[in-house]
């Protein structure tokens, strides 16, 4: 998604750089813009070529980052999605963070509001994907941890029981499980 | 359908809304003698429309977008960096970016504030207005702390806006905001709005918000809309039949704004009744949704107006706008004829040296007296920025004497002085420091930021007894 947004940033800068000569050319009225050059050139149709590469960058990313929302299983990152007024939004969740220490047999809870600010826990809570892994390796580094788990439980609006999602981290290999609990 | 040349004869005759013809003539193609026939995509996004909408629109917007960044965005500033966590909304950008700091954010969003309020006063051109959208867009990217999807939107418009033609205050005032341009930003943007209407309606596919469940999950909604909802029921439609039909009613509406949106990009050229009928439609639409958003007072910043600023430029008629951008153009004129008077009067390169550096002093002063982290720094570049290219101007004549500019920065720069001393931007980001310090087991960071804060605590406002329970902790008593 980065990659995808990066490219398209470079198109923008391309069609910046070329600036006057991106722009449609004649006004009707006689003032000179920088956008609109007084004479028009002999053909219009290539100088149009950089601004329309722009805008088709533009709409094509446009489209794609919210369909790729849309058309894919993570439906808890809504950040590109135009997803006002969220469902998703209105699910009410708990996160509960364990983590087992080197040469130790049993768990013992993270407390969350003195290992984060209360905004990452919210974060952690609507299950985005990238702040609980980030979250996990941060658990790794900083602390003496075997294991380190998140699990996240949530209620819809509706009332229904929305299955535990449970993530795992192995702080010597790096590896990250994921696995979903029936809430029945 | 009809054929190319049929179309071409048809744009003469318009008064050739692509915006094909300068100084009478038609553009050609290399071969002599063949017209170039505009394709539907050119006139589409390469035609006219009314200068004064995107006149009016860069200067609400850019103002507003000040205004948004000092006065309410950098209230949480202080998240930022707590704990040495961070995750940006790119991974790339995690690569190449320090941990943000309080004293990071608040410099970008200064930086936003002094320059889209001088774009605002100087007038946007297509370098400093993607200068901006880079600066803005650092300011939410650097954090999922900030995830507010209006915020990405806001980045896309000024992307958009930069590509804006441009139009002087006297130049519309003098055409009666007949004056028309093209520029491809427009268009854009009315496609961009499009899209986030249309995809907005796609998300409220769904049974929970069609059986109304979500609406009456947000309580401000639940209490916003009870008159209406017992009006209703007076009706016989009640309960979560009213959600219900209140929640799928925002479906076709939001698919016809966006398309409303598509069809008054043509407006000015293309005055067809079907097209006049989607706009007035349109821009109903767009109030009803947006003041009821205010009005169920959710959290999403200016949004709301933003949006209405924008369905008021792109939706309504031509003359209407113009009549709205004398409240602009009127003072724009007025301080124009100053600057034109002062510019007019010799000055050499040391005087506006001296005047720049003054400037320079001036904000460097602001940034002090705001006392939040990283203003000072944030000022003092905005400052270094103005001497140099006043020194630049000096070696170059195609720049514009650098008065007029010294003038908008220093104008910028009180305005964001008064701008956050009036808010409760201050008093917001350190007391949101002190309660996640002491959340985090640092009572000492806490009382600090407490204190700070009660210098700037709005009236009836205090955290002193949490000051006094803290001091107690550490045996200050």
């Amino acid at each position: 998604m980065a990659k995808k947004r990066k490219k398209k940033r470079k198109g923008g800068s391309a069609a910046a750089r070329s600036g006057a000569a991106d722009t449609p050319a004649p006004e009707v009225t006689p003032q000179a813009s920088p956008h609109t050059p007084e004479a028009p050139a002999p053909s219009e149709a290539p100088r149009r070529g950089p601004a329309n590469l722009f805008i088709g960058l533009f709409l094509l990313y446009s489209l794609a980052m919210p369909a790729h929302y849309y058309l894919s299983d993570r439906t808890m990152d809504e950040r590109f999605a135009w997803r006002m007024f969220s469902t998703v939004r209105q699910h009410r969740c708990t996160v509960d963070v364990t983590e087992t220490r080197r040469g130790r047999n049993f768990a013992v809870p993270v407390h969350m509001q003195r290992a984060l600010h209360v905004a990452w826990i919210k974060l952690l809570k609507r299950g985005r994907p990238a702040v609980s892994e980030k979250f996990l390796r941060t658990r790794c580094e900083a602390e003496d941890n075997r294991d380190v788990t998140l699990e996240r439980s949530c209620v819809a609006p509706d009332g229904t029981k929305i299955p535990t999602t449970r993530y795992e981290i192995d702080c010597d290999s790096g590896t990250i499980t994921e696995t979903r609990e029936d809430a029945s | 359908m009809k054929g190319p040349e049929e179309r071409s004869d048809d744009l003469a005759g318009r008064g050739d809304p692509a915006g094909f013809a300068g100084r009478g003539e038609r553009s050609r193609d290399p071969s002599p003698g063949r017209v170039a026939v505009p394709t539907m995509w050119d006139l589409y996004f390469h035609g006219e429309h009314g200068a004064v909408r995107v006149y009016l629109l860069s200067k609400l917007f850019l103002g507003m977008l000040a205004l948004d960044a000092w006065m309410l965005m950098i209230g949480h500033a202080g998240r930022y960096g707590a704990g040495e966590f961070n995750v940006a909304h790119f991974r790339w950008l995690d690569q190449l970016q320090p941990i943000p700091t309080p004293g990071l954010y608040l410099g970008v969003l200064l930086l936003t504030g002094l320059v889209s309020l001088w774009l605002m006063l100087a007038g946007a051109r297509t370098l400093p207005m993607l200068v901006l959208f880079g600066l803005y867009t650092f300011s939410w990217a650097m954090s999922m702390l900030d995830s507010y999807q209006h915020h990405y939107f806001v980045s896309l418009v000024l992307l958009c806006m930069a590509f804006f033609p441009q139009a002087s205050a006297q130049e519309v005032e003098d055409s009666g905001g007949r004056l028309m341009r093209s520029g491809f930003g427009f268009a854009l943007l009315g496609v961009l709005t499009a899209i986030v209407y249309i995809y907005t309606a796609v998300a409220k596919m769904d049974p929970t918000w069609i059986d109304g469940h979500t609406i009456q999950s947000i309580p401000s909604a639940r209490a916003g809309f009870a008159d209406m909802a017992a009006y209703a029921a007076r009706w016989g439609i009640e309960g979560a039949d009213f959600w219900s039909l209140f929640a799928t009613f925002v479906i076709p509406q939001e698919i016809l704004m966006g398309v409303a949106y598509l069809a008054a990009v043509k407006r000015d050229t293309a005055p067809h009744w079907a097209i006049r009928l989607l706009c007035v439609l349109g821009i109903l639409l767009v109030i009803m949704l947006h003041v009821g958003a205010e009005h169920m007072g959710l959290e999403i910043g200016w949004f709301s107006y933003y949006m209405l600023a924008m369905g008021t430029c792109f939706l309504l008629p031509l003359g209407f706008v113009a009549l709205l951008a004398k409240l602009v153009t009127l003072p724009a004129l007025g301080c124009q004829k100053l600057v034109g008077m002062w510019e007019a009067e010799p000055a050499g390169p040391g005087l506006k040296l001296a005047l720049s550096v003054a400037g320079a002093g001036m904000l460097a002063g602001v940034g002090h007296m705001l006392d939040l982290p990283g203003a000072l720094p944030a000022t003092v570049i905005a400052g270094a920025i103005l001497v140099g290219y006043t020194l630049l101007s000096g070696t170059r004549a195609d720049l514009a004497d650098p008065r007029r500019h010294i003038l908008a920065s220093t104008i910028a720069a009180m305005v964001m002085w008064a701008a956050i001393a009036a808010s409760p931007a201050r008093w917001d980001f350190y007391r949101y420091v002190g309660g996640d310090a002491y959340r985090r087991g640092m009572p000492e960071a806490a009382l600090s930021a407490y204190l700070k804060g009660e210098r700037y605590a709005p009236e009836g406002e205090t955290r002193i007894e949490k000051i006094e329970k803290i001091k107690r902790e550490l045996g200050r008593n």
